[in-house]
This record gives C-alpha cells, structure tokens and sequence, in this order.
C-alpha cells in the first residue's frame, strides 16, 4: 500500500477518484461479482440482524413484521439458566480449545522441528493433519465407534476390565473431556503448520553460536525456539479472538448427537440457534433473534480489541 | 536446521520418535477402525463390540451399496457439482478481486480493503442468513444456495497478498506498454504466476464444500438434491432411510432385511470420505504454502 503513495513525488499529478475509477473501469469490473456476491450473502444480512426487534413470522418477511422493542430480549433474559448456560459453554469451550489447542501445536510444532530425520517428520505431519479434512458426520461416526452404549470400543474395554459401561450419550459430566479430545485430535496436525513454518524460518546461525556457546538440544528450543515462537501465538490467539462467541456445531451439534441429556455441557449459542432453525414454525424464535444480535456485537467488539492490541504489540500483524 | 553437532543416535531423539509416531497412529486408527468396520460382520460387532480384529470379514457392506445405487450415485452427483463449480466459481472471482486490490494504481483499492475487512469484523449470525436466503433470496432446495455464498474475505486477502508478492509491478507495467488490458494480463500473466496459491486455497474450499452439512441440512429438504454428507446424516441411526427412499420390490426388500446394517453404514462412509484421502497427497505441499501466506500480511 506504501507503495502507491511513494509514487506520487515522480511528478505525476494526483488524479481525482472519479477518473481514476473510469480508467480502472475492466478492474471495476472484476471487483464487481465479488462486491455483489458480499452485499447479497454478508452484507444484507447483517441489516437482517433487525429480526431481534421484532416479531418475526415468516409471512410477513423481516420487514413487514411487527416491531417487538425489546422484548425478544426480555423473554432472553428471563430464561436466565438457559442463557447462562449457552454463554457458559460457548466461552468456557472457546477459552479451554484455546488454550489447549495452542500449547499442543507449539509442543507438536517444537517436536517436529527437532527430529532430524526430516522424512519421518514430512510424512508423520502429513498423516496428522489427515483428521482436519474429515467431516464433522464421518467424525460422528468414528466417535460412535468409540462411544456407541452396546457395541463401542470403550464399553467393551470397560466390561472386560469387569467394569459397568457408561451410557456416554446421556452423561453430561464426560464431555468437556470427550470433546476436548476429538478437537484436539482433529486440529493439532494442521495447527502446528505455522509454528513449524515460522520455526523452519530460523536463522541457522543462532543454532551455531548457540553450539558454539555449547548450549544443549534442551536449551536451544528454551531460549530461541520458544523465544521466536511468541510473537507468531500471539498473532495466531489474537486473530481467534473473534470467534469468541462462535462455536462449531459439526463438534457441538452433531458429534453430540444434539442428545438433550448432554445440555449441560455442550449446549452452546450456534447450536441453540441452529436447533431453532431446524425445527422451523415454533415460538422460541424471538430469543434465537436476540441471541444472535448479542453474539454479533460481542464479536465484533472483541475483534476490534484483539486488533487495537495486535496493533500496539506488532502492527504490522494488525489487520487494520 | 540446528542440531548438527550431535550426529550419533541419541535418548532424546528416540523419545521423540516414539512420541510422535504415536500421535500420528492416534491420528490414523480411528480412520482405520471405520474401514475395518465396513469389513465386519454384524455378528462380529455384535458380539465383540467395534474393534480392529473383528471375527468374521465380509465385503456385504459394499455388496449393499450398490443395491441403494441410485440415491448414492445422485447424491455425489450434486456433491460434485457443488465441489467443483463452488470451488473453481469461488478462487476465480476471489482472485479477481485480489488481483485488482493489488493494483498499486487502482484507487478504489482503499475503500474496498474496507468494504471487504467489514465482512471479516461483523456478522448477521446463521439466523439472520437463514430468514434472508430462505424468505427474501427463495433460495431453498436451490442448488446455487450451495454454490454461491462462498466468497469469503480471507480467501481475497491472500490472493491480494500472493499477488503482490509474486507477481512483480514492471512485470504488469511492460505489459501494459505492450498494450494488454487489464483482464488479459490477468489471465495469461498474472493466473499462472499463482498456481501454487489457486490450488492451495482451491483445496481448501473444496474441502469445504465435500464435507459442508449445515447448508444442506437447512435448505435442503428435497430428496433428490441431498449431498453426501445429508445421507451419511440420516443414515446415522440405521439404514433405513435409504430403505424407505427405495421402491424395493419383495425380493430386494427380503435381501435388504438381511443387509449388514452397521458393515453397510461404515462402507458408505469410507466410500463419503475416501476421495478426500485419495486427493490429499496431491495437494499437501501447496496448502501447507496457502496457510503460511495467510498469516503472513503484505
């Protein structure tokens, strides 16, 4: 972008946008389908988010529907365990995904980059990032596999050790851990690409002095691997901020087979929402409104903070 | 890299060995007992539970793919469909877009960075998509619901950063002396210059679009235009969607009383999820490329 505004001193007078625009008319036009597709699919329905104030029915559309204050808000907020429960989940599993996905990428990421048989670490990584590409319904499947009451493999295991099998399906108390799990199963591999791209970006050099110095394996990963590694965990946690009222329903929705039993710990926002849409036609839709208007604005003001701060520890990360 | 003193075999890197090849097993296995499991015999699962050393083999499980043939075959006909149109639709505008936000002499560029880091910052929620697709736009049990919305900010971002970084401004600018426009140098400059970039994010979204569920759970509730991943959905507790949607005669119906049940669930998701594991290798070493220009700002 600096780059644009360093020509102007060549003598070329600055044009005005207007003929600027006209000259650049074929590039006008090749920004055009993505700049309709955009106001069609991401902006139009942000001007939708004014359902939360009225009395959606589907035959009057958005904008014919009785305006309703705040009462979708009211009929929230009076369902106080319900949307105590959502918000808890969807922050609480942001915040524990987080924080574990992000020490087993850098653990993973350090781990690779310290073997020195680069084939095995070339093909063992290809192997772990396989699990990102499977649908969260082939996920749902394989987590049956495991879970299933009668048939799964953790059941069985139980009942040889002479245990009694858990119904998974219907105990709340076992899923932070079981989806913990599956996450981290399925986004470490793929996860760890940046630290190990940002590590394999290492000057040789500081290896050398270190040997030089006669720094262990050990002491070399603590102070100039993981010292490297900061400011890339730092832009990568900053960027996820966003999504700190989102949830993937792939993991929430169908791994926990929506079973009601397991509400309690795995309900989140998306998953409620989605749950409304699906079955269509009933009267809770005013607080599914409600909620999503808080969810986008919560959004929004945790990325323009997680940016405000990216731009003081490093603006050239900042987005904007 | 480092490590270039100690060249005998030692502890350390043993443990790590051991540690990561274990992880990338774990990785694996539960990829393998789905296809193990497409192999058992019911009995066997019955008796013994899900497991990696199953009593009876059998290839029933795909024997009875083949007799709901139909709704399969249509169902990855609109799954093809929607990967191949919605991923090469998607890459080519999106480059379009970044190639023009590239374009230092373009001063529309600022406004539509910001047009487009809007999009990034604040959403509608899936509600508000849905009453606005479903009520305003008609566009359920439409196929273009599946193909259209795909256009994404990030994907433009790194277009725009691959661009400027790969593709030289005097590169564009004798070009442009020797009088091409604008949307020739787009395609015979600049599109084959980012290869790498087209098919790393051109895998991701089609990706994307082979395991997308929640799109066609939503708009989607005539049979015939069900995706892969709808039927691997209702298949989930027992095949008897796939029965039902069938008109079987006696004979037929008397076989599929008989069908493997969990072998024939577990053989239409190894044949649902098979092609990514196949397409894979091909593409490791670009988007590997993709996700590291990605974070990386221009």
């Amino acid at each position: 972008m600096s780059a644009g505004k360093k020509k102007v001193p060549y003598g070329v007078k600055q044009e005005s946008l207007l003929r600027n625009t006209w000259k650049n008319r074929t590039l006008v036009c090749m920004v055009l389908p993505v700049v309709i597709l955009l106001i069609l699919f991401n902006y139009v329905p942000m001007f939708g988010l004014l359902v939360a104030f009225k009395n959606f029915n589907y035959t009057d559309g958005i904008l014919h529907s009785p305006w309703a204050g705040f009462q979708n808000f009211k009929f929230l907020f009076s369902m106080k365990d319900l949307t105590i429960r959502m918000l808890r989940n969807t922050v609480g599993y942001y915040l524990l995904f987080t924080a574990v996905g992000t020490v087993l990428n850098v653990v993973l990421a350090l781990g690779l980059n310290q073997c020195r048989n680069k084939y095995f670490t070339k093909y063992s990584h290809a192997v772990m990032i396989l699990p990102t590409f499977i649908s969260f319904i082939a996920v749902t499947y394989i987590v049956e596999c495991f879970l299933n009451h009668t048939n799964g493999m953790l059941n069985q295991m139980l009942q040889t050790f002479g245990k009694d099998p858990v119904r998974w399906y219907a105990e709340a108390k076992y899923w932070p851990l079981i989806l913990t799990i599956v996450n981290v199963w399925k986004g470490t591999g793929y996860g760890a690409v940046l630290y190990l791209s940002a590590l394999s970006g290492i000057d040789g050099e500081l290896y050398e002095a270190a040997d030089l110095d006669g720094a262990t394996g050990w002491q070399k990963v603590r102070y100039i691997d993981i010292p490297m590694l900061v400011s890339m965990i730092c832009i990568v946690t900053l960027m996820g901020v966003g999504g700190i009222m989102s949830s993937n329903t792939g993991l929430f929705y169908q791994v926990t087979k929506d079973s009601s039993m397991l509400y309690e710990t795995t309900q989140t926002i998306d998953t409620y929402v989605l749950k409304t849409l699906v079955k269509s036609g009933l009267n809770d839709f005013g607080p599914s409104t409600a909620v999503t208007m808080f969810q986008s604005v919560v959004g929004c003001m945790a990325c323009l903070a997680a940016n405000a701060v990216t731009r003081k520890v490093s603006p050239e990360n900042a987005l904007f | 890299m480092g490590n270039r003193t100690v060249k005998h075999f030692s502890a350390g890197q043993a443990v790590l060995y051991v540690v990561l090849g274990l992880f990338a097993v774990t990785c694996l296995l539960p990829m393998i007992l789905v296809v193990i499991a497409s192999f058992s015999t019911d009995a066997s699962i019955y008796e013994k539970g899900f497991s990696f050393f199953p009593t009876g083999w059998t290839l029933d499980g795909y024997k009875y793919i083949g007799k709901f043939g139909d709704q399969i075959v249509r169902a990855y006909g609109v799954t093809l469909f929607e990967t191949v149109i919605g991923s090469v639709w998607t890459i080519l505008l999106c480059s379009m877009f970044g190639y023009a936000l590239s374009r230092s002499t373009f001063r529309l560029r600022n406004a539509l960075t910001v047009f487009l880091l809007i999009t990034m910052l604040f959403h509608g929620g899936g509600l508000s998509e849905f009453i606005i697709k479903s009520n305003i736009y008609h566009l359920r049990n439409n196929l273009l619901v599946l193909i259209l919305p795909g256009v994404g900010a990030y994907t433009c971002i790194v277009m725009r950063t691959f661009i400027k970084a790969n593709v030289h401004d005097s590169l564009i600018e004798s070009a442009k002396i020797d009088g091409a426009g604008e949307f020739y140098i787009y395609v015979r400059i600049v599109l084959p210059l980012i290869k790498p970039v087209l098919a790393a994010l051109g895998f991701m979204e089609a990706i994307g679009h082979w395991n997308q569920w929640q799109t066609s759970y939503l708009y989607m509730s005539e049979p015939n235009l069900s995706t892969l991943q709808q039927i691997l959905m209702r298949i989930e507790n027992g095949m008897e969607y796939l029965k039902r949607n069938m008109n079987a005669s006696p004979e037929l119906a008397k076989q599929l009383a008989q069908m493997p049940s969990v072998a024939t669930k577990m053989a239409v998701l190894a044949v649902v999820t098979g092609p990514i594991i196949i397409v894979y290798p091909f593409f490791q070493k670009y988007f590997i490329k993709g996700i590291t220009i990605g974070a990386v700002k221009g």
